[in-house]
């Protein structure tokens, strides 16, 4: 199935890339998403502690399975205000 | 009512949304740049924002505040983009028939902005380096 990724604050400048389609299998968690695409990074242990998700624009837990069409962001601490 | 804006913001533009003749009291917060932010030199910081999301957010606490303090008018407007010193990231106005809701009102929205929007500040340093506050980059 297919889902979106759309990449924000400190995954845009990690990942050099802004948003993504991707072909994930059935049953795959955000969370197994997340280590996926951030496999190749240092400090990838830190960033899960500090990260939360949203799918289709709402918080999510990391347990969430994924559903096509979904549009996933990795959410690293906020800091409006 | 609540907003995203690359504009600069003024208080006087939002300022009829909580006028009220019954209402005796506002209360205005500006959150504004400044120079410094863990004992390192700041002189200006990029808002982004995931707009779609951030505006579910803000009407989100803007239900809750108005579930919590009914009495209440508010404004919630963030800038995204690049701010420079003593400008203003966000506005809060809140009014009231008295000042108490009205002070209560407008730290419960502040609260509820740090927990749940979506941006996220980069602190751009006078040696020209830039860093994502919150977590190291």
């Amino acid at each position: 199935m297919k889902i979106q990724i759309e990449y924000f604050a400190i995954y845009r400048d990690l990942l050099g890339i802004s948003s993504e389609e991707l072909e994930v299998s059935d049953g795959l968690s955000i969370k197994e998403l997340f280590l996926q695409k951030t496999d190749a990074l240092m400090d990838r242990d830190e960033l899960l502690e500090s990260t939360v998700f949203a799918v289709n624009s709402d918080y999510e837990d990391c347990d969430y399975i994924l559903k096509e069409g979904d549009e996933i962001v990795f959410i690293p601490p906020v800091s409006g205000g | 009512m609540f907003e995203i804006t690359t504009n600069v913001l003024k208080i006087e533009d939002y300022l009829s949304h909580v006028q009220d003749d019954s209402h005796g009291a506002i209360v205005s917060f500006l959150g504004v740049v400044r120079n410094i932010h863990e004992g390192k030199s700041v002189h200006k910081i990029f808002y982004e924002c995931y707009e779609k999301m951030a505006l579910k957010q803000m009407k989100k606490i803007q239900d809750l505040t108005l579930e919590k303090f009914p009495m209440i008018k508010m404004v919630l407007v963030h800038r995204v983009g690049m701010v420079e010193l003593q400008e203003a990231s966000i506005v809060v106005l809140t009014s009231s028939k008295h000042r108490k809701h009205s002070f209560e009102a407008n730290m419960y929205i502040m609260d509820e902005v740090k927990k749940l929007l979506p941006i996220w500040k980069k602190e751009h340093h006078p040696d020209g380096e830039t860093s994502w506050v919150g977590i190291g980059s």
